[in-house]
């Protein structure tokens, strides 16, 4: 059983969670057509239910497991993995359906008129009611969880954001504040506004569909599933006092240390490459970095646009381009910072904390 | 809704659906008013509720309440007469009552009639005065006017006329209805006494339906928002607050609500929550010192006041069983975001603290285990190394080092500094080295950067060892001690040891507890122990050393705590002699295996140490420091030394030169009982506990969930949080191992558990510049250990009287018939140990125990009376507080000098003198012996002085100068009042402190006294004076709220008998009446008949009269050769002036008796009128004349010379 925790514990560790979670979701669209077997979901939610049960004995993974605000999560987790299952089954079969020269299933039903009273209201109106039950049985069988009053000079340890922003703050081990609090949430919303002006590919409306439309359902399974869900599991259950990382069945020990050896890319230029200290003009000193950011943002759309995204540059024109292409990169920022601090400890790319600048 | 038949979804499914889910909502709101409804708290109050109802019932039911209700009927029998007999005069009451109506009319008009006159004529005279000034015409329209003013006096005449015979009618007609109205109202009156409870009863468990009705829809789910019967009970409390976001919040206590009669009497035998609070003379109750309106519960027990269920309120318990009932129970559990659990029951006293701080020792009584801990963590030096800003001792509790190379070897500083204990058992020293994060086979470091051999513990301490030793002893300087003046003799030193008082704050237990000793020496317990054992103390400090020691304490150490005994330099040398050459093998006796030894250091170990210690300086600041010396093992040594004196932090504790500025290493304390749990550093203690006692998870994490645990260890194994963690030497931890016992760490946690954030003082408890000197006076008593010599409390004894009643007298246990020595009062296992071994040894069985009076004791008798009890209905002894030194001095004086045979294992007594058996020296040089003298005589003339009630007999001005320089009064006592180094303020706060304790004691005394002069029982008085019984006997026994409210009631009902009693002390600022000019005056008119005045008169009675001169020293005389042997000897007369309060004396010359029970002043003044005497000297006078002159001489005996007025 020790083992077993052990091993699990193991496996949690962000680095693992993080990239395992990539390649499962990676495996999971390249043979989706094997994996989406009911057989695979029915088997996932057994070992899901079996990982419970199993780790219900241990105190730790049961005090955390069983707080009353992170039942919410416990939901989310199934009810992904439900609903992502669904859409690609779906989509698997719609493929094949297509491929056939049959029309795809939701395709079938469009055909059909139904009347907004009582088939949509009043079913939605049903629904509300039996949610709004279910809501106050909850809130009556799971009470709030009371914390003691709040005090300027005593912050809760951790200090966790609610939990549909766990996310973001799961981005300031990697970022700055600025931009892990300000710029990437920008960039989130303003990218969710451009979606209808970026994407104008009528394929896959209204009906489940995988082979269409690859690069985006990937896309968004990776913001959504990867950068979203997953940091929300991870920073509710696997995040403990001082943002420590704790494994499912680990102790939450305020005292847990762990190590701070990370290093800007300053100096793995300047000492580390050239061997001399790092130069007193900052600009000088953090120029490897820059010049990689300006590299970053600059070079890459044009590089990509003269090659890999030759067809797409075409289609969708410079602007259009343009947009899509930074919002992508800043995107693919968030990855690469992570692959980088975990490979090779880098701190900060850009590192100017005298002027409070720091990427 | 009918089914079109063309949609998605049947509507007859779909209205199925939507029924079935609105009865689910609708249970789920039926639900959650229920659940809301349904608390805990609730079910808590209607049980209270039954025990109410049955109380009231049972109270309904008993005799008296029968009786009350028969008389209630009878009454009301006695209302229906009247009110039938009212009736049968019908129509007389209505005459009346018609005749009533109609004069009432009359008199409305006559009423009417006469304003009206009155504003015609006040008209009517306005216009004719102003004619009158303004025409000049004095007489106009005369008649006129006077015919108004006619008009309106009789108007005003017949006005009165008729208000009268309303009057007379209205009260025909009350006289008549007053039968009824007197039945009715004795009615009421009759069931006065139980109309609270049938209230109380109509209110909780009504009879009627309507009423029970109303209260199932008061309470009803749903509607008990309106105005419940069962409610919620707050306690809002304005300034008593908590940090909350930039504002502070008021606490609200809402524990009322399940824990409903905490405040009220009566309920001690409930369960809880039903129980009274055990202490509400002290807490809740209004008239308490901590009224629970002001003082709530949570600031004192922590816990959630807002908590409405037993888990979310932070319950704590330290009793395991209980814990599990309450798991089963409530699913009890420590609240995970509450920071402050409730105390424990055994740690609550630690809230004391944060409101008495300035007044620890005045809670002494009430609050024992955390004024403990107090004393504690003073006498252990906590302070020292711990920071608590108020803390009020600051000297360094150790001894100065400054020159410590005059006091002792080397060698001995070494083997001491490695073992303390090894040397002394009892020591306060902790241990400091080779504990168990530097164990002595493990290894400690790898030398040369872990690159040469490994270095374990015992060598790192070695070298440590001789480091702190070798810069201890370069550091300290010699004071050039001269050698000793005169040659000291052993034998007669052992004679100056035991009376010079030595004993009193040092003994010589032996290493292995002999639990039967019988010499005093030997003996440990409580201000014997206030010094260190001196067992062994001749192989640890030089003879020259010792001998200035003596003479000079603070000029070697100017903080210590040993007073200068002003002692000739003969007897110094013949103590230091008796040490030195030690006969008896106590002072050279030392440990089995213990030997002055410096253990040998490597020198590799000691290069590695530098290495650490000055790698923060760097290579360079050692090569500086030590120049080209490095080599040199000396200057290593030093260098290395220092550097462990400021790690282990022995400067926080010693005055080291070179160290005086450096910071103490403990962390501060100020507010560690605010400190959350997640801030202590459990290290891996948890886990190897778990491991010890085989606990699960479960348990192990909630061994991490209060603080107490942690302190505990803390305590017990200081560095035990260092186990299994790899740390290099410097980061291990260094808080000494004090070798505390169990009882001596819950006191310290419970002290340093109430040291939290300063919220409430500011709000509560400012206390008065009274209190803070008595404060600082009774610290200052306990510091220099006054009481090891001087009674300062008398004893307790409880006692069964014959029907079985306990009475409790502060008294003194007798010297029985055939022994000199009085039993001691210990406790009541010792008393009956004492009298075991006295029947055994005397072969007779004791049938009665004497014990004398020392306060009046209404019913027993008055201070000085004696009580004889069988020892077997003694309930309890009280020991007095202080004096255990008085048995050794008596015991000297009267057996001599008890001495230890180890050979025949038995006790003996001798004397210097081989001639004479059992004389001892007298201060006049004499041998003379005391067997036969009577134990109380000695006691008195040769021991140290009682205090009783001292504030109420000394001037608080002398009694501080002579704290400040000690003059000595019994010029015959071989034991003197040291000359004690006092700091600022120190010597005043006694003197007012003793000044303030006898004010304190004023009212019981006084209640005593008035009660012993009536010899009235606690009930004959309180009927006299029309109080209640509870509040006499509180007055009696002290109690502060009964005296406050109480006092000046009896004080009234005393001036109303005549009786007199002197007045209490002025702590302030008194002036002596019989020097003020007025009275001097008086008292040299010449007295009628005597051809004297009165203070030659005194003089003259003393003189002649009683002979107070065979005594008593006159202007620093001794009496007259012959007259009295110094046993005799008695006080200078001339110091009374200034030394003693004038009431103290006029009590005291009326019966010493009674302020010192077995004294040998003898009573010269008879009380009784008929056996006056010296009228020879003093014609027509009463004893009271006489005392009054004698008194006024004592009080001018100064002006009395200038005067010329002498009387030989």
């Amino acid at each position: 059983m020790e083992l077993f925790k052990n091993a699990v514990d193991w496996l949690f560790e962000p680095t693992r969670y993080f990239l395992g979670s990539a390649v499962a979701l990676f495996a999971l669209l390249k043979f989706r057509g094997t994996l989406t077997k009911p057989v695979f979901i029915l088997a996932s939610f057994a070992a899901m239910t079996l990982f419970f049960v199993i780790g219900w004995s241990d105190p730790d993974f049961n005090s955390i497991v069983t707080k009353p605000d992170n039942v919410p999560i416990i939901i989310l987790l199934s009810t992904v993995i439900f609903f992502t299952w669904l859409a690609l089954r779906r989509s698997v079969i719609n493929d094949e359906r297509t491929d056939r020269g049959e029309p795809t299933l939701e395709g079938e039903f469009s055909k059909q008129k139904v009347f907004t009273w009582p088939d949509l209201v009043y079913t939605e109106f049903i629904c509300i009611i039996l949610f709004t039950a279910l809501l106050v049985i909850w809130s009556i069988e799971i009470p709030a969880p009371i914390e003691e009053p709040a005090a300027t000079a005593r912050t809760p340890n951790p200090s966790k954001a609610p939990w549909y922003f766990l996310g973001l703050q799961e981005l300031l081990v990697y970022f700055d504040p600025w931009i892990a609090g300000v710029l990437l949430p920008g960039f989130i919303i303003v990218g969710l506004m451009a979606i209808p002006y970026l994407d104008t590919n009528p394929k896959g409306n209204g009906y489940y569909t995988f082979k269409e439309r690859p690069f985006a359902i990937s896309f968004f399974m990776v913001g959504f599933v990867l950068f979203w869900v997953l940091f929300v599991i991870l920073g509710t259950f696997l995040r403990g006092p001082n943002w420590s990382f704790f494994g499912p069945f680990e102790y939450w020990d305020p005292h847990k240390l762990e190590p701070l050896v990370n290093v800007d890319l300053s100096t793995y230029f300047w000492v580390g490459l050239l061997g001399q200290p790092r130069p007193d003009s900052i600009l000088l000193r953090e120029a490897p970095g820059i010049l990689s950011l300006i590299g970053f943002f600059l070079l890459l759309p044009p590089l990509l646009g003269k090659t890999i995204c030759k067809g797409m540059l075409s289609q969708m024109g410079m602007v259009r381009y343009n947009v899509f292409m930074h919002l992508m990169l800043w995107f693919a920022l968030i990855p690469v910072k992570m692959l980088l601090r975990w490979t090779v400890n880098l701190k900060y790319i850009v590192g100017i904390p005298e002027w409070f600048f720091n990427v | 809704m009918a089914d079109r038949g063309d949609t998605h979804y049947g509507v007859p499914t779909l209205n199925v659906w939507f029924a079935l889910s609105s009865l689910l909502f609708m249970v789920a709101c039926f639900w959650m008013v229920i659940d809301d409804w349904s608390r805990p708290w609730k079910q808590y109050q209607r049980e209270f509720r039954e025990i109410e109802i049955a109380r009231g019932r049972a109270e309904l039911d008993s005799e008296v309440a029968r009786a009350v209700v028969e008389d209630e009927r009878r009454l009301a029998e006695e209302l229906e007469a009247a009110e039938a007999a009212l009736q049968s005069r019908e129509e007389e009451i209505a005459e009346a009552k018609e005749d009533l109506r109609l004069k009432k009319g009359e008199q409305f008009n006559s009423t009417e009639a006469a304003k009206v006159a009155k504003q015609i004529f006040n008209w009517e005279r306005y216009l004719v005065e102003e004619h009158r000034i303004h025409y000049d015409d004095p007489t106009y329209r005369e008649a006129e006017l006077a015919e108004y003013e006619r008009e309106f006096l009789a108007t005003a005449g017949e006005a009165e006329r008729v208000d009268l015979m309303v009057a007379e009618a209205e009260a025909r007609l009350e006289a008549m209805q007053d039968a009824v109205d007197e039945a009715r109202l004795a009615l009421k009156n009759a069931g006065k006494s139980l109309d609270l409870t049938r209230s109380k009863l109509a209110r909780i468990d009504p009879e009627d339906a309507p009423t029970q009705v109303a209260n199932l829809i008061r309470d009803f789910p749903g509607l008990d928002f309106i105005g419940p019967s069962l409610k919620v009970n707050k306690v809002v409390l304005e300034d008593l607050t908590f940090e909350l976001n930039f504002t502070r919040k008021k606490r609200i206590d809402m524990c009322t609500t399940c824990h409903v009669p905490i405040d009220r009497a009566g309920f001690e035998n409930e369960e809880q929550p039903h129980q009274s609070h055990p202490r509400l003379d002290l807490f809740l109750t209004a008239k308490s010192p901590h009224p629970m309106n002001q003082m709530g519960c949570t600031i004192c027990h922590r816990g959630s006041g807002e908590a409405l269920d037993f888990t979310r309120a932070d319950h704590n318990t330290s009793d395991e069983a209980q814990g599990e009932d309450w798991y089963h129970d409530f699913h009890w559990h420590k609240q995970h975001h509450w920071d402050y659990p409730m105390l424990r029951e055994e740690n609550v006293e630690a809230s004391c603290v944060q409101c008495h701080k300035d007044t620890m020792e005045l809670i002494a009584d009430e609050a024992p285990e955390v004024t403990e801990g107090y004393r504690n963590f003073e006498r252990f030096g906590c302070y020292a190394c711990h920071k608590v800003d108020w803390f009020p001792t600051k000297r360094r509790p150790g001894p100065s080092l400054r020159h410590v190379g005059d006091k002792t070897s080397a060698d001995f500083v070494a083997s001491w500094i490695a073992a303390p204990r090894d040397f002394r058992p009892t020591t306060w020293m902790p241990q400091i080295f080779h504990l168990e994060n530097f164990a002595a086979d493990e290894v400690v470091v790898t030398s040369e950067y872990g690159l040469g051999r490994d270095i374990l513990g015992q060598e790192w301490n070695d070298a440590a060892v001789a480091a702190v030793t070798a810069y201890v002893m370069d550091a300290s300087t010699s004071q050039d001690l001269d050698p000793i003046p005169v040659e000291g003799d052993a034998f007669r030193g052992s004679e100056v040891f035991r009376l010079a008082g030595c004993l009193a704050c040092h003994n010589m237990a032996p290493f292995e507890g002999e639990s039967d000793v019988r010499d005093p020496a030997l003996e440990e317990r409580g201000p014997n122990e206030h010094g260190p054992n001196l067992r062994g103390i001749a192989t640890k400090v030089t003879p020259e050393w010792l001998f200035h020691w003596i003479k000079d304490p603070a000029a070697y150490w100017s903080e210590t705590r040993m007073p200068d005994l002003r002692l000739p330099d003969q007897d110094i040398a013949d103590i230091v002699a008796y040490i030195t050459e030690d006969p008896d093998g106590y002072f050279t006796d030392v440990p089995e295996d213990w030997e002055v030894a410096a253990s040998p250091y490597d020198r590799t170990v000691l290069e590695e140490q530098a290495r650490w210690f000055f790698s923060r300086d760097g290579r360079q600041v050692i090569q500086d420091r030590l120049g080209a010396d490095w080599s040199d093992d000396r200057a290593l040594l030093r260098a290395v030394g220092e550097k462990f004196i400021l790690n282990q932090g022995c400067h926080s504790c010693h005055e080291i030169p070179g160290t005086e500025d450096a910071q103490p290493i403990g962390a501060e304390l100020s507010n560690w009982g605010s400190k959350t749990v997640d801030k202590l550093d459990w290290g891996f203690m948890a886990d190897i506990l778990a491991e010890e006692h085989g606990w699960d998870q479960k348990e192990k994490l909630e061994y991490k969930k209060y603080r107490e645990p942690w302190l505990a260890q803390k305590l017990a194994e200081p560095r035990s949080f260092d186990r299994r963690k790899e740390k290099n030497p410097l980061e291990k931890l260094k808080m000494p191992w004090f070798d505390f016992g169990q009882e001596e760490i819950a006191s310290i946690s419970t002290f340093v558990l109430g040291l939290v954030d300063d919220e409430v003082q500011r709000a509560k408890m400012v206390p008065d510049a009274k209190e803070l000197t008595t404060d600082h006076g009774l610290r200052v008593i306990r510091q220099k250990n006054c009481a090891a010599c001087h009674v300062i409390e008398p004893g307790e004894i409880t006692f069964e009287g014959e029907e079985g009643e306990v009475h409790k007298v502060r008294a003194e246990l007798l010297a029985l018939p055939d022994e000199v020595l009085p039993l001691e009062m210990r406790d009541l296992d010792a008393l009956h140990a004492d009298v075991e071994s006295w029947e055994e040894y005397f072969e007779e069985d004791l049938d009665e125990l004497g014990f004398r009076l020392l306060e009046p004791a209404p019913g027993f008798g008055e201070p000085g009376s004696t009580v004889f009890v069988a020892p077997d209905k003694i309930r309890a002894v009280d020991a007095p507080w202080g004096g255990n030194f008085v048995k050794v001095v008596t015991d000297y004086y009267l057996n001599g000098q008890e001495l230890y045979d180890a050979e025949t294992d038995e006790y003996f007594y001798v004397t210097a003198d081989p001639n004479e058996e059992g004389a001892v020296q007298d201060v006049d040089g004499e041998w003379r012996s005391f067997a036969e003298e009577p134990y109380d005589k000695v006691r008195w003339t040769y021991a140290p002085p009682v205090l009783l009630a001292e504030g109420h007999k000394l001037q608080k001005e002398w009694f501080y100068e002579f704290l400040r320089a000690p003059v000595p009064l019994r010029q015959q006592m071989r034991v003197k009042m040291p000359t004690f180094h006092y700091g600022e303020d120190e010597a005043g706060a006694v003197a007012a402190a003793f000044a303030n304790m006898a004010v304190k004691a004023w009212p019981s005394t006084f209640a005593r006294e008035l009660r012993l002069a009536g010899g009235q029982t606690v009930e004959e008085l309180a009927e006299a004076a029309d109080m209640q019984p509870r509040i006499v006997a509180g007055i009696e026994a002290g109690d502060p709220v009964a005296t406050a409210a109480n006092l000046p009631d009896l004080l009234a009902y005393a001036e109303s008998i005549g009786f007199s009693h002197s007045p209490p002390v002025d702590p302030d600022f008194e002036a002596i009446d019989r020097r003020t000019p007025q009275h001097v005056a008086e008292a040299f008119e010449e007295v009628e008949g005597t051809g004297m005045d009165r203070i030659s008169l005194g003089h003259q009675l003393a003189a002649v009269g009683p002979q107070c001169f065979q005594c008593h020293f006159y202007r620093g005389e001794a009496p007259a050769e012959g007259s009295a042997d110094p046993i005799a000897w008695a006080p200078d007369l001339y110091l009374t002036r200034e030394r003693l309060r004038a009431d103290w004396v006029w009590e005291w010359l009326w019966a010493p008796g009674r302020k010192y029970p077995g004294t040998a002043m003898p009573a010269n003044f008879s009380p009784d009128p008929d056996k006056v005497q010296y009228t020879d000297l003093y014609p027509n006078s009463t004893s009271g004349d006489q005392i009054n002159a004698v008194l006024d001489w004592l009080y001018n005996a100064d002006r009395e010379a200038v005067d010329g007025l002498a009387v030989q």
